[in-house]
């Protein structure tokens, strides 16, 4: 494999694909090119371990409790459409 | 409540926590239709998905004509690991904010998959889109997250 073959991918196109290729959406070729991609690039290594820090980051948000200011607009929106 | 009565319509189509989902986002749009004339949930998707936004501001890769067009010009930073800095306060608050300055159809689209937890296909069933609307909805709102940590974690040093 030569470089030009490592390098078919530019990292511009690369941080394009990260959700498909973390979300298994694709095709083996591509995947197999972007991880080939991803071996000699570090800043794409850098970028891809933003997201993945990014969507563990957002995951805690799920066990974050109500402050009080959103669980009383919460209550309100659910009154409102209670009302109708 | 809409869900109990729509109970006795659920044929096991799908799990139960998906349509579920379903109903609530349903309603949700149904609402947010009748109070601004909002456009159904598929209509949104395909707006959102039509318009060409790219995840890294384009300034950050070599101009066309360079001999490395399309790369990095400066490598990205490393964020801190997530006992450093995820739980902090401020980033909380930073994530928080920036969901709910994503447009709605993002925002669903993040908070089932990342918050809530379901995969791919439970989210696209529950909302009403494709599969590639979904993960193209699910880049657009992780691409401004990851941007909104980078610029505060740049600026901060956190």
């Amino acid at each position: 494999m030569s470089v030009r073959d490592v390098f078919s991918l530019t990292c511009k196109e690369v941080v394009e694909r990260v959700t498909e290729y973390l979300e298994g959406g694709l095709a083996p070729d591509d995947r197999a090119r972007l991880e080939q991609h991803l071996f000699v690039c570090p800043p794409c290594t850098l970028h891809f371990g933003q997201v993945r820090a990014t969507i563990a980051a957002v995951g805690e948000l799920r066990s974050a409790p109500l402050d009080e200011g959103s669980a009383a607009a919460a209550l309100a929106q659910f009154r409102k459409w209670k009302r109708g | 409540m809409t869900a109990l009565e729509a109970l006795e319509r659920f044929e096991g189509r799908s799990s139960l926590k998906t349509w579920l989902y379903g109903i609530l986002i349903r309603v949700a749009h149904a609402q947010a239709r009748s109070d601004q004339r909002e456009l159904p949930v598929s209509a949104l998707a395909e707006t959102e998905v039509g318009e060409d936004v790219a995840a890294v501001d384009p300034e950050r890769f070599q101009r066309e004509g360079h001999r490395w067009e399309g790369h990095w010009i400066d490598a990205p930073v490393a964020f801190p690991s997530p006992e450093q800095s995820a739980l902090r306060s401020e980033l909380r608050s930073l994530l928080e904010a920036t969901i709910a300055s994503l447009p709605v159809i993002q925002q669903q689209v993040v908070v089932l998959c990342d918050i809530e937890g379901l995969t791919g296909e439970e989210a696209s069933s529950a909302l009403g889109i494709s599969g590639v609307h979904q993960r193209v909805l699910l880049h657009r709102a992780r691409s401004r997250l990851r941007a909104a940590l980078e610029s505060e974690i740049g600026r901060s040093g956190a």
